[in-house]
Order: C-alpha cells, then structure tokens, then sequence
C-alpha cells in the first residue's frame, strides 16, 4: 500500500503509466512499440481501447499485467509500483489483482467449465466447498446456463466459452479487468452480448475495466473510447 | 503454499489430452521395468548365492580346473594349517533320477561337518538328524526336491550317476530318504545329501574329493590363510586354488557367462530410450500446451508450481508403467520358477530389485522433466498468448 500524501485528493488510480517505453528486436532492427507513453486509467472506469493492429495494445496489457517488464518508466497499478516486485511477488501480486481476458479464451479442453474456473482459486487457501461455492457464484453471474457449468469448452459456443473465460478472470474477486479483444472471435450478437456482461461488471462489482477492441459497439458501452491512429506513442492522458 | 494434491485435475487433464499417447508411453515404461525386472531375477538367479555365501569360508580346488579331483588326504592336511577352524569335503556325484533329464543335484559330504557349517540355514527335525547321521546308505534332501518326485522319507532311492562307476560299471547307488530339510535357500532346498563313506565305498576311483569348505578362525586371516594351502600343495601332484567363498562363486558365473556385463548393456540401452520416449513425449506436449500454461501463469501460477505439475505428470506416467512392469515381472518370474527350479533355483525378483526399481522410476521421471522444465524457463507468458 503506499502512502496518502497530504495534497492527494483524488482516489488512487487504477493504472497510471509514466513515460513507459518498450521495444522489441526484430532481426537487425529494433521496433519501438511504446515510446514514452503515459497513460491513466481511474478506479472504477471502464475504456475501450481502439487501435490499428500491431500498434501495441497487446503490449500496453501485457505490462499492465506485470507479463511483461517495460524497457523505461514506471507502472503503477491500484498504487502499487511493479518495478518493485520480484518475480514471485509479482506472479502473487497478479493473481489477486488482475483478471485477465483474451479474444480465444484459452480454455483447457479436457476440464469442464466449472474445473477451468476454479483453477485460480486452487492458489488460494480454501475448502473444495467454498471454491465450488465460488465457481458457481462466478458462472451463474456470468449468464452461463446452470445445466452448462460441467460441459467442457469444446461442447459450448464461442460465446459460452468467454462466459466462462470471464468467470475464471471474476472468480478470485481482482479490481482490474484487462480485455485483449474479447469479442473478436465471436459474431454480433454473441460479441454485443459479452460487452453487456463486462458492463455489468463494470457497474454491479465495480471492476476497473480496460478493453482493447475494433467492435464499434464498445463504444456505445465503455465510459470513455481511446483512438489510437500510429502506435501508442507520448501522452494519451488528456484524451 | 496449498497442497500440490489439490491440482490434480490439471495433472490429469494433461494426460487425457492425448489418449493413446500417454496409453503408448506408459506401456514403453512398463515394457521397459518388465525387461528390467527379468532381468534382475536372472541375475540374482546367477549371483544370489554369492551374497549369502559364509564370509568366513574359503574354498580349495584343484588349481587344474573344475572338474579335476584332489586326494581326501587333503583334508587332514589343512585341518592342521594354522588358522584353520574347520574342514569339510564334497564330491559332486553328477546324479540323475530315473531319467537323464530328472538332474539331482547330489552331493557326497563329510555328514557331520556338512550339517555343523549350515545349521543356521536349514530346519531338520531332530529325530530324522540322528536318523541319517547314523544310517551310513541314507541320505538327506531338500524338501522342494522331495516334493517334485514325492520321496517319503523310509523310501528307497536309486541314485545314479553320469560320472562314476562302480568297479563293476554298474552306476546306481541305492539310499534311503532318512529327511527331508527345509530352507530358505532356494539352493539348499534342491539338493541331495550322501555320506562320503557310503559313496566312497562303492566307486571304482575312491578317496577324492572334489572341493574343501575351510573355515577359518578369524576373517582377517582369510586370505592368508588361503594362501598357506595353495602354498602347502603347489609342489604335490594335485597344486590347489583357494578363494573365499564369495569369490569362488563369482568367479564360477562369469567363467560361463558374464551375466552382469550383459544385464547391463541390456539395461542401459532399453532405458536409454525409455528416457528418450518419455521425455519426448513430456516435451511435445508441453510445447502443444504453451498457451495453457501460460494461461496459467496469468492467473498467478508461479513457474515452480508449473514445475511442479509437469514433473507430477512425468511421475504418474513412469510409476503406473513401472509399478505395472514390475508386477508383471514378479508374476512373470514366479510362474518360470516353477518352471526352471532345477537349473535356477534362485531366480526370484527380491524385494532390494523392486526398491532399486522404485528409484529408477523416480530418477526417469525427473530425467525425462528436465527437457519441459527449460521449455517452460523460456516461455514468455506474452508471446505465448499473442494467438489473436
Ligand atoms: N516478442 C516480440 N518480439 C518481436 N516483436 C514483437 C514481440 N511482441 C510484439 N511484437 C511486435 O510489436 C508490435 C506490437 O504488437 P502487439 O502489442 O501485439 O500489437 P497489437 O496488439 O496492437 O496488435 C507488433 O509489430 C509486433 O509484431
Ligand atoms: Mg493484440
């Protein structure tokens, strides 16, 4: 936890990045993905981030995330600096804190929902009754059909597998919610329908959302649409 | 930390995964601990007795080779050497039943002697004891060879031999089955006991002898003493090899056939690539599973945890294959025995192979680990999630 300072009288940000630079080494070139990039994101918002492919969205969540370190600058998540945190404290730090969700879930096939959403919860200390408690508290709020929850990933549909994606990312209760595309693979209706649920989210549990995403209906939905036009280059703090 | 216990479900989705291949890869470890344990019943067969041979005793050949004999006056030659506690004499008679094919293995001793060097090994009622000691034509047998040709004791027995003749060419040395001992040497419970006297009586060639069992006072004196009966009869007509027991009998299996050298050969090439296929397989499937597991790794696991549960799957696979393998070589080695006691009788897959065998599966599966455990160091989370 860090410290209220005296004159600080707006709540903690959800993320704040400082000037964060990342590049990446391709051959004999060096590609500059992040270029002093800052970036804030309140408690409690929920942004779409829009931008062209291979403009570093993927990499702004992979460090926000702690998956990634940055070359320069500072991230900070809900006050916490992850420059600071050694890599089992960060791999600690992220199962509380972050709930990630990805565009091909990443199920595991031969687990059934109900197992694939109760895997964070084996890192926590608590009886199989409260994990199922848990799991079945996570699934149902995600509209999962009850008579679903111990089908396996290959017998749902697309949309029925990032219900339960969003359930495994909801289940350990973390305040920030990274979204890398999450309607992507999925049709209209489905995709529209997973963007109502992250605004329930949103608005019920109060989680802190950030959504990469090219569907044009996030927009209707999140707080606040971040266009990004040639890569996430300086400050986007005003945007 | 919670209990490892708890991920089983992640353990055992990696093994689903691919069916047939973990089925294949458990039935190449099985097959692998099935040779193993063949094998090891088979060198025990060759070897066993060498462990259980008295430390203390020395034994005297001709120094010619192994068939050749030595005069009995030998004996109470050495019994004088110093150092020498006691001695005891044999003939290998070479006898059959009834059938050339029904091989006995008998033995014409000194019978006081012979029972004083191994009352500690066999259990032998006490009345047929002094029954046989005094009956000069008796004999004494193992009970699993009393058993294969069900002898009653009373019985008499033509023995008859492939080397020796009486002066009148005939070979069978009538006896009568005055006990019947039991062992726990495999070995002990398949021989047939004479009197020297007896045998002695009736060859046309007597007073050999075709070994000396010496015990010695003192084990530190063994191979001194050893030395002082070769040195006795290096000049006599009949020169001596003395060895101790153990050596004796160790030397005996490798001039036949070095069973240990091939054991080994065998053994390091089959799991040589038991550890090739298992860790293949471990490897291909973690490379399939990058995404899984770097799912994982977002959600909090640490890269030990994942460890961990890469080094559970490589153990339930090599122990379910192991455990199987050697249970099918313990059955496989019971039902040969039975088969096989007359020619080895100690073929048998000891507890000590079995543990052996129990540390090689560990060993395996950590080996085949090793390989997945760098893939994993190497993973980046990011990049194995960057699918979209
Ligand atoms: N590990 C890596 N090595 C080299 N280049 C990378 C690596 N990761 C990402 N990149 C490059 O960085 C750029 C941004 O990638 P990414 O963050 O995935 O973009 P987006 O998610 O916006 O499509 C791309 O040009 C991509 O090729
Ligand atoms: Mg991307």
């Amino acid at each position: 936890m860090t410290a209220i300072l005296p004159e600080s009288t707006t709540p903690t940000p959800a993320v704040d990045l400082e000037a964060v630079s990342k590049s990446y080494r391709r051959g004999d070139e060096i590609v500059h993905v992040l270029d002093h990039f800052s970036f804030t994101v309140a408690s409690g918002d929920f942004i779409a981030l829009m931008a062209p492919s291979g403009s570093g969205k993927s990499t702004l969540l992979n460090l926000i995330g702690g998956l990634d370190h940055p070359d320069q600058g500072r991230i900070r998540v809900a006050g916490t600096e992850l420059a600071g945190l050694r890599e089992s404290a960060l791999t600690r730090w992220r199962s509380r804190n972050i709930g990630f969700i990805f565009q091909l879930y990443y199920l595991i096939p031969v687990l059934s929902a109900a197992r694939n959403v109760e895997l964070p919860l084996l890192l926590q200390p608590l009886s199989r009754a409260e994990r199922a408690k848990r799991v079945e508290a996570a699934l149902t709020l995600t509209g999962l059909p009850n008579e679903r929850h111990h089908f396996r990933p290959p017998e749902l549909s697309g949309g029925q597998q990032q219900r339960v994606a969003i359930a495994r990312a909801i289940v350990t209760d973390p305040p920030l919610l990274l979204c890398d595309e999450p309607t992507g693979d999925l049709d209209r209706a489905a995709g529209n329908e997973i963007l109502e649920l992250l605004k329930t989210l949103n608005e019920r549990l109060h989680k802190t959302i950030l959504m990469v995403t090219h569907d044009p209906h996030a927009a209707e939905l999140a707080h606040r649409v971040v266009h990004l036009e040639k890569g996430l280059v300086g400050e986007l703090r005003a945007a | 930390m919670p209990t490892l216990f708890r991920f089983y479900p992640l353990v055992f989705a990696a093994l689903r995964r691919h069916r047939v291949r973990t089925l294949l890869t458990i039935a190449s470890v099985m097959m692998a601990f099935l040779l193993f344990g063949l094998l090891m019943a088979l060198s025990h067969a060759f070897y066993g007795g060498v462990k259980t041979a008295n430390r203390r005793t020395l034994i005297t050949m001709s120094s010619m080779s192994f068939i050749e004999s030595l005069p009995r006056a030998d004996a109470a030659e050495i019994a004088s050497i110093p150092g020498v506690a006691k001695v005891a004499y044999e003939v290998w008679i070479g006898a059959y039943y009834q059938h050339q094919s029904q091989i006995l293995f008998a033995l014409a001793v000194s019978p006081k002697r012979w029972l004083a060097q191994r009352t500690r090994q066999l259990s032998l009622p006490t009345t047929e004891r002094t029954a046989w000691l005094g009956d000069r034509r008796g004999a004494l047998v193992g009970s699993s060879v009393a058993r294969r040709y069900h002898w009653k004791i009373g019985e008499i027995i033509p023995i008859r031999s492939n080397i020796w003749v009486h002066p009148n060419g005939t070979n069978t040395w009538p006896v009568k089955l005055d006990g019947i001992f039991h062992s726990k040497s495999r070995t002990l419970e398949q021989v047939v006991i004479l009197h020297y006297r007896y045998w002695n009586g009736g060859v046309n060639k007597p007073n050999v002898i075709g070994m000396l069992r010496i015990e010695v006072h003192h084990l530190s004196e063994l191979t001194a003493v050893a030395h002082r009966i070769d040195t006795r009869f290096a000049n006599s007509p009949y020169p001596t090899r003395t060895s101790s027991a153990r050596t004796f009998m160790k030397n005996f299996i490798d001039q036949t056939v070095d069973i240990g050298l091939i054991v080994q050969d065998i053994l390091i090439a089959v799991f040589f690539t038991m550890l090739l296929v298992t860790a293949n397989t471990l490897a291909r499937s973690v490379r399939e599973r990058s995404s899984e597991i770097a799912i994982l790794r977002t959600q909090g696991y640490s890269r030990r945890l994942i460890f961990a549960l890469i080094l559970a799957e490589a153990l339930v696979v090599v122990l379910t294959g192991g455990i199987l393998g050697t249970l099918l070589a313990a059955l496989l080695v019971e039902g040969l025995h039975t088969f096989l006691a007359e020619f080895l009788p100690t073929l048998r897959l000891t507890t000590g192979a079995e543990l052996k065998g129990l540390g090689l599966m560990i060993l395996f599966a950590c080996a085949s680990a090793l390989l997945p455990v760098y893939q994993i160091q190497r993973l980046k989370t990011a990049d194995a999630l960057r699918g979209g």
